[in-house]
């Protein structure tokens, strides 16, 4: 692409699909489960067989209630289902059961932390969230099938449509959002969140506002549907950008003159393809599913919902620091990893009680060999009891850091208790007699390093401190060093 | 009712005794179906051998001693938009022609429980849409009150076959006899003509209580929400609901009280709590003289003067047995008749989109190159009779953007106000009086040219579905004169949960029939298909 850029704002807005965490589908009793062989997981309701009807799966209202508190939203108590009515060979009812005018929620925010700049915190305001089902899926000329088949098994499966306004500035800013977005659905536990097995999927809404003499000009709106990944919003966006420039300083279309254009990103060739105008989109002809009644959601089950709601990731992160006194960043990154390893922190710094070592090992040591073995913490071989013991021993003294290393290695490749591992690596408490007699033994053997220390060269005791370490593996250097310093000081000739 | 059939009631006694085993009742009339069902096409399908399995299980239990159910052996007639598994489920349509369900309506799995004998499917219009059973894939249904003369041509496909003569006169339509209401109407003519005790119906506008009417039975469009939906094929979501056909008011209630109550399987069926208040709100009525009320404004309308006479007489016995009535006033009835067919047909646009000729129903038998719109398009306009376009078309229109305002949401206002008139009327009285029809039954055809005057026969009818209010269709011994032979009719609406007001008033209505004018009434019924057949031997 070529064309010069001109100083430009990018306008995005996003609707995110997130399906629901629930054992059965939103209006029968099959299954949810993903990767059943085709349709062995639907019922005359969810193939939509003449006569049947929807009947409410509450688990389902009770999640969206929860993503409504977690996004701090308004819940709405008589919401009402629509029927969007389009013909489709997945869509056994030739209608979607969703929520127009009524949806569940409405109105929340999600803060999150400006990926260019982490002190500074962006909110995106959230213009509504509502319940719907999803449609079966198409199977083109798959297995021994000549042809299409069509699978129902994901028909009626209850997702969450959460509608963004577009607060959004940038490609960085739609993925960081989406990061925290994740994130707070996974602490809530409304959702796996798999990208991959299509458990949240993303749809951009994206425009440039182009600075002209002066004054502002909009580039038309285009929906980029269906992605399936963070690194995909980010590029089809940046993409997307680089074309309505160019597309723009072509032809000069501005918002208005031209209806909302629907694409697709094609992973492979790293651009975006048209899908369909607008012009030509369906008339879905919404209206109220007369076998539905609205949904009341009352006073009580809102409370009820509140008190059982999982801590949030914001509230992680604010118990963390004021807790356990970890810095912003430490805290940051352990909310991160999701609730799971939150939860890990917390038994770990409970066990030892102290909090920034604990952050220390489970930042530098356990993530990093979680990302380097592609583990979940839950597949971690050491438990956070054992590492908790480990901590508490490192930090009362009875175990130096590299010492403790050696324990937690050995922990990786079996489940043996401290003391266990202490005797199987000759780990033994040091007398304060043995001090004394190893610092004796090198006193005498390094008088040209006493003398330079003397003078006044304070690193001249390092090099006898690694030979102690040498001669004693279990000795601590702070206990040697601190004995090696009172015997100096005492041999001192006044 | 024929004196030679004996009620439904009778039937399950004389089943429980051991007089009759269920499989003679049965056999009985499996016999009746086939000698009258020719000339009268109110079965389309009769499933003889499954029947009288169930019979035979009613014996066996009867034969361990177990209890029976409320219905023990009684044989009874479904209308073809019920859904029994394994057994074909059309709707009257080419589209569903060979659809079979895998699952059973709830109101059949409470007949099965009840031991009732499902005796086979009733002819309708077309996923229920007409006044006249005249628009079924199967042919028209005769009433049996005035069948046609020459041997008709039913079966699949037969719609098309019928003439296409200007029947308007009733004497013209003498030939292809007359109808017997509908969309029920099978139901209604098999009652009407002993081919079974009992039908079930469904009713959106009037569909068991107009063809009940026409064929002089008993019908019954229950409260919404209180019978179970779910297996019965939707026309019109907010305003379908089953209901039963009978001879008398106690096979009428006895058929009732097993179908009814609350089911986990619509979201829209009334709890037993929520029935229990509604009947409470209907206060101590049995312990005071009936209040009944009847509408100022049928006064001033048209009628056909048998049906006239009727109500008028109706009120006048009710009056000499104590009861007090009054004029009351439904302002907006004038406009339920326009705002029923744009609710009605703008559900059924979003109802029946889901024939498409993808996962069941017709498939039109096009080359693998077609496209999939193309496919969709030429099933559905070989499946869908023209009766169910025209409403698809009405309520795909009405529902578009930029019309809804104007169409949709203007009815749903008019809903609610006729509501609101229904609301106001009775806090002063227990009941309304008034026509079910506007006139007897009509001459097979004679709408044909004209499907708006098809609709104005349900004028008296739709307001009950639209306020979600029982309704009952009673059969009235009226003047052989004045309705040149065919029956008259005249219905009630209660408050919600009201039955028990509607039962109360059918029995009161029934001994008065009985005791006055049972010779017409039976001359009326089983006499006029033996004059018929005699008239064609
Ligand atoms: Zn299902």
């Amino acid at each position: 692409m070529t064309g010069t850029s001109l100083a430009h704002q990018m306008i995005v807005g996003l609707e995110i699909h997130v399906q629901l965490a629930t054992q059965s589908k939103l209006f029968c009793r099959c299954g949810t489960a993903y990767g059943q062989p085709p349709n062995t997981q639907t019922c005359p309701i969810c193939q939509g067989l003449p006569g049947t009807l929807p009947m409410i799966n509450q688990r389902a209202i009770e999640l969206a209630i929860d993503i409504g508190l977690a996004l701090d939203m308004e819940l709405v108590s008589g919401c009402r289902w629509d029927r969007k009515h389009y013909f489709y060979p997945d869509l056994p009812k030739g209608y979607q059961t969703s929520q127009l005018d009524l949806p569940i929620t409405r109105n929340g925010r999600l803060e999150f932390i400006d990926p260019t700049e982490p002190a500074r915190r962006c909110h995106v305001r959230i213009n509504r969230a509502h319940l719907e089902e999803d449609a079966g899926k198409s199977l083109h000329g798959e297995g021994a099938a000549t042809g299409t088949c069509i699978d129902l098994n994901r028909t009626g499966t209850p997702l969450m449509e959460i509608v963004t306004e577009p607060d959004l500035r940038s490609p960085q800013e739609a993925k960081a959002f989406l990061q925290q977005l994740r994130t707070v659905l996974l602490y809530i536990g409304v959702s796996d969140c798999n990208m991959q097995e299509g458990s949240m999927r993303v749809d951009a809404n994206v425009n440039l506002h182009i600075a002209v003499d002066g004054r502002t000009v909009a580039t038309p709106i285009v929906e980029i549907k269906n992605l399936n990944s963070f690194r995909n919003v980010e590029r089809a966006l940046e993409y997307e950008s680089r074309r309505q420039m160019q597309v723009w300083q072509e032809n000069g279309q501005v918002l208005g003159q031209r209806p909302k254009q629907t694409r697709g990103w094609d992973a492979d060739r790293e651009v975006t393809t048209v899908q369909r105008e607008k012009e030509e989109a369906a008339d879905y002809r919404y209206f109220p599913c007369p076998d539905l009644p609205p949904v009341v959601i009352s006073a009580e089950q809102i409370a009820e919902r509140r008190a059982r709601l999982p801590r949030l990731p914001q509230q992680w992160k604010q118990a963390l620091v004021e807790r356990w006194q970890l810095n912003d960043y430490d805290a940051g990154v352990i909310v991160e990893q999701g609730r799971e390893v939150a939860e890990y922190f917390e038994t770990v710094a409970e066990t030892s009680r102290d909090g920034k070592r604990s952050a220390n090992w489970i930042t530098q040591e356990v993530l990093r060999l979680l990302n380097e073995q592609q583990q979940t913490i839950a597949q971690f071989p050491i438990t956070a009891a054992r590492l908790g013991e480990l901590v508490a021993a490192v930090s009362s003294g009875e175990l130096d850091h590299a010492r403790a290393r050696e324990v937690f290695s050995l922990w990786l490749e079996r489940p043996l208790s401290l003391a266990e591992a202490k005797q199987r690596l000759g780990i033994a408490a040091v007398s304060a007699d043995e001090v004394t007699e190893l610092v004796q033994a090198i006193v005498g053997q390094n008088a040209d390093a006493i003398a330079d220390y003397r003078r006044g060269k304070q690193q001249a005791l390092g090099p006898l401190i690694a030979q102690a370490k040498r001669l004693n593996a279990n000795v601590s250097p702070g206990s040697f060093r601190a004995a090696l310093l009172q015997f100096i000081a005492e041999q001192d000739p006044v | 009712m024929t004196a030679a059939e004996p009620s439904a009631v009778e039937w399950t006694r004389r089943v429980r005794t051991g007089e009759w085993s269920a499989r003679q009742v049965t056999e009985h009339y499996l016999q009746r179906i086939a000698t009258l069902n020719p000339r009268l096409n109110a079965f389309v399908e009769v499933w003889a051998a499954s029947a009288m399995e169930q019979a035979q299980r009613v014996d066996q239990k009867r034969a361990a001693g177990q209890q029976l159910g409320p219905l023990a052996g009684v044989p009874i007639g479904i209308k073809d938009n019920l859904c029994v598994a394994g057994q074909v489920c059309s709707a009257a349509s080419r589209m569903l022609a060979n659809f079979r369900p895998t699952y059973t309506a709830t109101v059949c799995q409470r007949l099965e429980r009840a031991d009732a004998v499902l005796m086979g499917r009733t002819n309708m219009d077309e996923f229920a849409m007409g006044s006249g059973t005249e628009y079924s894939y199967y042919g028209p249904t005769q009433n049996p009150h005035r069948a046609a003369t020459g041997s008709k041509a039913a079966g699949p496909g037969a719609a098309g076959s019928v003439a296409n003569g200007s029947a308007t006169e009733a004497g013209a339509g003498a030939t292809e006899g007359y109808s017997p209401g509908g969309s029920s109407g099978g139901s209604a003519a098999a009652v009407a003509a002993g081919m079974v005790p009992l039908t079930l119906g469904s009713d959106t506008g009037g569909s068991i209580r107009q063809p009940a009417a026409f064929c002089g039975v008993y019908g019954l469009k229950p409260t919404y929400g209180r019978v179970s939906r779910y297996g019965l094929l939707a026309f019109a979501s907010s305003l379908d609901q089953v209901g039963p056909l009978a001879n008398s008011p106690e096979d009428l209630e006895s058929l009732f009280r097993t179908i009814e109550g609350a089911d986990d399987y619509d979201a829209t069926c009334l709890s037993s709590a929520a029935v229990r208040d509604a009947e409470e709100a209907l206060g101590d009525w049995r312990q005071r003289p009936l209040r009944v009320g009847f509408v100022a404004e049928h006064t001033e309308l048209s009628l056909d003067p048998a049906v006239r006479v009727a109500w008028e007489t109706t009120r006048d016995y009710l009056q000499s047995q104590g009861a007090t009535v009054t004029r009351v006033s439904l302002p907006y009835q004038a406009q339920a008749i326009a705002a029923y067919y744009l609710v009605a047909s703008c559900e059924a646009a979003s109802n029946l989109s889901r024939y498409d000729g993808m996962h069941f129903g017709h498939r039109a038998n096009l080359p693998e190159s077609t496209s999939l719109e193309q496919v969709m398009a030429a099933s559905r306009g070989e499946g869908f009779g023209a009766e169910v376009k025209r409403r698809i078309l009405l309520g795909t229109f009405a529902l578009s953007q930029g019309y809804a305002d104007r169409y949709y949401q203007q009815a749903l206002r008019l809903r609610q106000a006729i509501r609101q008139d229904f609301a106001t009327a009775f806090q002063s009285v227990d009941v309304l009086l008034g026509p079910t029809t506007p006139a007897p039954a009509f001459a097979i055809g004679a709408h044909r040219q004209d499907p708006v005057a098809m609709y104005l026969t349900d004028q008296f009818t739709v307001s009950a579905n639209l306020a979600g209010l029982p309704a009952i269709s009673i059969p009235v011994a009226a003047s052989g004169d004045l309705s040149r032979g065919l029956p008259v009719a005249v219905q009630f609406h209660a408050p919600p949960c009201g039955e028990p007001l509607l039962f109360h008033v059918a029995r009161l209505l029934h001994r008065w029939n009985l005791s006055h004018l049972s010779a017409g009434c039976a001359e009326g019924n089983g006499a006029s298909i033996k004059d018929s057949a005699g008239g064609r031997s």
